[in-house]
């Protein structure tokens, strides 16, 4: 088996001490590092993501997979940034104001950041504007909200208004997502995207991210 | 892998605060939260990392329930103005919240969702111990709890603010959007209501989270008439009407656990007798609680039934299935005045092995509380309600019971190599005990006795030292016919030990018409012509306690009603009646029962055999035997040698010691020097494992059969 395809099967397993020797290895045998990245670690989580969403694997499968292509990137990164690979793209996302909620968000940058895409994690109890500046400062791609409550879900809708009156709305690509939200109130509040679960997240945000470069 | 944290708690003006529980976080569901099963390809992976980080996040777990009774001060939907109700926040802290993000943004994503999933499940716990609490608080003050209300489906949800002023939390607060921070935490409120009616639980099945992975069956409510009183409780549709009476301080006698086996947890279900542990209410219903040991008898010594002089302390034995205690005046040592009850944890299961499995399986918190209020219950009784506050409290118990009482974890006792948490002599103050205990006797200091080994108690240890086992001339032996039958044989210079696991036969429990020492109770048998019999107080038989057993099977053995291998003449094929109970239904000793006499006796006799062997003796070089526990005083001697239960030599050797336990403690009590020299019993005894013993299983086979109370020859 070719050592690409080992990292992104040990990745699929978790085993996050072969993944990093594999990545040393296959850097010691002069592969570049986006090859290593997109071809074994990010190949390797897609499948795992594809499998979640399938069933065929369940939520700790997918952190023990997490936390090995963690182990890959950390011997990786200072090489991506030598070589100058640049991310998928760039997502900033945050729970919205009034909301303390953070495991469903945090676990979709785990599947964002998976999916080769640089996320800014903006926290929770985060104000409108504050999503709207950390995106024009980082050049984002893509504004994703979280909420969890339904007193605290308007403040999605308050966060595509104001980008309307900014004159930004078109600029970025707004994915929602939480436990009371659903299609109906994305398409409600003019948000582009609603997904189920963190996997499907990063499924869309790639796809919607390369559908518009 | 358990976690344990203990429980404090004070009251701040007339609001309640609690800020420290004995909570065990449950591995199994906290993976099972996460969707990770034992099948997983990572479950290892996953246990590891639980392993590694779960005392961190444990004590990271700062847990607080605040709550006040009051009124609604304005109308909220159909609740309105003035509506007696209690409002409440509970919090698992900042720490934990914090904790799970570092780890998110660190990319440890195994670690986060773990210590969020633990600490889901120490909130599910706490809740469930807060609504223990409430039900215990509105019992003593006489209003019912008619239903938990939960915005916005029950109620409108700016309520929220009202209940985290009234609440007097004051770590947490509300953010703009009417959550709750920090995160884990969550606020209540309860109606209350005149009606004797308890139902504080959170209703999975009214409940919209469907895809909640902690979401429980629906909710039914019972009606249960127990001692003439009649309550409304609310069960769960799965599990079992037992569970639910316990849950609400109904303890009904379940022998053998609640594993449908015993037959004692008979319960009228909407008139039809039922087992209470193998009922499942699907619709409401009314539930009769039929069985009752209130009146249980114990083994206690002649106390003079006065008011003490001077100084007095409290000795206490804490038995599998009786508690025993002795108001004693330091002075004089005179025994003042005793107290006897049953030990409440028997609605747990009759023996330690029940009791440590319904520990383990999470009933611990449960066990304990049972046991610490029998002992304020005791206590208070004996000292007039702190009219003579005790100077010290002494408590010998078997190791279990030790456990159990102090809230440690029982994992260790209930699998090979049998390690206890401790076994060492505990001291503390009552009040750190119970937070329940009354204000007088939150200061006493309590000793617990130290013992040898997860089987070889405290209670021996203190029946060593109160018949001077090793002390007096020649060799002797103490045999306690408990629930478990424990044996010390010593001399001067060399003590041994060991453990049969009799089980409760000789107790009454697993016997079919077998009952404890209550009144009515069968305790004397004679099967000659027509069966004729004595009951305990004279009255109307019940059923058959332990003594009445032996009796029964020594008598069958001598007339050959049975063979020796323990099968009944086929006269008695449909069991051996011995009378007719007050109810119309008759009172039978079956086949099955036989079996249950025969594994005991076997149990004990064996026991008895090896440490005389190991000791490097025969029968014949013993000079006293001293037996202690229930049977002791009414125990036929020669008809336990009929059965098998003790050799043909025995005869002439046997002293009834009453409760050695107890008589251990009191003498501790008395004199402080003594301690050192039950530290001393502790070091000089070593424990024989039977089970080990190469000579076991031969003898034990051997033992199970009857020889007309003959040697079997192996000494």
């Amino acid at each position: 088996m070719a050592i690409i395809d080992e990292i992104s099967e040990y990745l699929q397993k978790g085993r996050a001490k072969n993944v990093k020797a594999l990545v040393e290895q296959a850097l010691e045998e002069g592969m570049n590092a986006k090859d290593i990245l997109n071809d074994g670690l990010l190949a390797g989580m897609m499948i795992v993501g594809q499998k979640f969403r399938n069933n065929e694997v369940f939520v700790p499968e997918v952190l023990v997979a997490a936390r090995a292509m963690n182990a890959g990137i950390s011997v990786l990164e200072p090489k991506l940034v030598e070589e100058g690979v640049e991310p998928v793209g760039k997502a900033v996302i945050g729970t919205v104001k009034g909301d303390l909620h953070d495991i469903g968000k945090n676990l979709v940058i785990m599947m964002m950041k998976g999916a080769g895409i640089e996320v800014t994690d903006l926290g929770v109890d985060v104000e409108v504007d504050t999503f709207i500046d950390k995106a024009e400062e980082i050049g984002a791609d893509i504004i994703g909200m979280s909420a969890l409550l339904t007193t605290t879900m308007p403040n999605m809708q308050k966060v595509i208004e104001r980008l309307q009156e900014r004159g930004l709305r078109n600029k970025y690509i707004v994915m929602i997502g939480g436990a009371p939200v659903n299609e109906d109130f994305a398409k409600q509040i003019g948000a582009d995207y609603y997904t189920p679960d963190a996997a499907a997240a990063a499924e869309t945000a790639k796809k919607a991210i390369l559908g518009r470069k | 892998m358990w976690i344990l944290l203990k429980r404090k708690s004070r009251n701040i003006g007339d609001s309640m605060r609690i800020t420290d529980f004995w909570i065990e976080l449950d591995t199994q569901r906290v993976l099972e939260a996460m969707d990770c099963q034992p099948d997983s390809p990572v479950y290892e992976e996953v246990l590891k990392t639980y392993g590694e980080i779960k005392d961190e996040v444990a004590a990271l777990i700062r847990p607080s329930i605040d709550f006040e009774f009051g009124e609604l001060s304005k109308d909220y939907g159909e609740y309105k103005k003035g509506c007696p109700v209690i409002f409440s926040v509970i919090s698992l802290g900042k720490a934990i919240s914090d904790y799970v993000t570092d780890k998110f943004s660190s990319g440890d994503y195994l670690s986060a969702m773990l210590a969020d999933s633990m600490a889901d499940n120490y909130y599910v716990q706490l809740d469930e111990e807060f609504c223990r609490i409430l039900r215990h608080c509105c019992k003593e003050r006489g209003v019912g709890i008619l239903k938990r209300a939960e915005p916005p489906k029950d109620i409108p949800f700016d309520v929220i603010n009202e209940i985290i002023e009234k609440s007097g939390t004051e770590n947490v607060t509300l953010t703009e959007g009417m959550m709750l921070s920090p995160v884990k935490s969550c606020a209540q409120l309860f109606i209350l209501t005149d009606e004797n009616c308890f139902s504080p639980e959170h209703d999975c099945g009214g409940c919209s989270a469907l895809d909640c992975k902690l979401r429980k069956m629906t909710v039914v409510k019972i009606n249960v008439i127990h001692n003439t009183q009649k309550i409304c409780i609310n069960a769960r549709k799965d599990e079992n009407i037992l569970e639910a009476l316990r849950k609400n301080g109904i303890y009904i006698n379940a022998v053998c656990g609640g594993s449908g086996k015993c037959g004692k947890c008979k319960i009228l279900l909407n008139g039809i007798e039922r087992l209470a542990c193998k009922s499942y209410p699907i619709n409401n219903c009314e539930v009769t609680v039929i069985h009752d040991d209130s009146d249980f008898l114990v083994l206690s010594p002649k106390a003079a039934e006065k008011e003490p002089d001077g100084k007095c302390g409290i000795a206490i034995d804490i038995g599998t299935t009786t508690i025993a205690m002795a108001l004693i005046e330091l002075d004089s040592g005179n025994i003042a005045n005793t107290y006897t009850a049953i030990n409440s944890q028997r609605a747990y299961g009759a023996d330690v092995i029940s009791r440590i499995s319904a520990a383990n399986e999470g009933a611990g918190t449960a066990m304990a509380e049972l046991i610490r209020k029998d002992l304020i219950i005791g206590i208070s009784q004996l000292c007039k309600n702190g009219k003579y506050i005790p100077e010290k409290i002494t408590i010998a118990a078997n190791t279990t019971m030790i456990h159990l009482l102090m809230g440690f974890s029982c994992k260790g006792l209930g699998e090979f190599p049998f390690t206890p948490v401790t076994t060492n002599k505990l001291d503390f103050t009552f009040g750190e005990l119970s937070c329940d205990a009354p204000k007088w006797l939150f200061d006493v200091p309590v000793m617990v006795l130290p013992g040898i080994s997860a089987y070889i108690g405290a209670d021996i240890v203190s029946g060593i030292y109160a018949c001077k086992l090793d002390k007096l001339d020649g060799i002797n032996m103490l045999i306690d016919l408990g629930t478990n039958g424990e044996m010390v044989i010593a001399d001067k210079n060399r003590m041994i030990a060991a453990s049969a696991a009799a089980g409760p036969a000789f107790e009454g429990g697993n016997i079919t018409c077998g009952t404890g020492s209550i009144n009515g109770a069968i305790f004397h048998v004679s099967l000659k012509d027509c069966p004729s019999f004595q009951t305990i107080g004279g009255g109307a038989p019940v059923g058959i306690c332990g003594t009445g057993v032996i009796d029964i099977v020594s008598e069958l053995v001598l007339t050959g009603g049975t063979d020796e291998t323990g099968l009944l003449s086929e006269e008695f094929s449909h069991g051996v009646k011995i009378a007719d109970a007050f109810d119309g239904k008759p009172i039978v000793f079956n086949q099955k029962d036989l079996r249950e006499v025969q594994l005991a006796k076997a149990a004990v006799r064996t026991g008895i055999d090896l440490l005389i062997k190991r000791f490097g003796i025969t029968v014949d070089n013993i000079d006293h035997v001293f037996v202690s526990g229930g049977l002791g005083d009414s125990l036929s001697v020669q008809n336990a040698i009929n059965i098998g239960l003790f050799p043909d030599e025995f005869l002439s050797k046997v002293q009834a010691a009453g409760n050695t336990s107890l008589a251990g403690a009191i003498k501790v009590l008395m004199d402080k020097s003594l301690e050192a020299e039950l530290l001393r019993i502790k070091d000089k005894c070593t424990e024989l494992s039977l089970s080990d013993d190469p000579l076991f299983n031969d003898t034990f086979i051997n033992n199970i059969y009857f020889r007309g109370g003959k040697s079997n020859g192996y000494y």
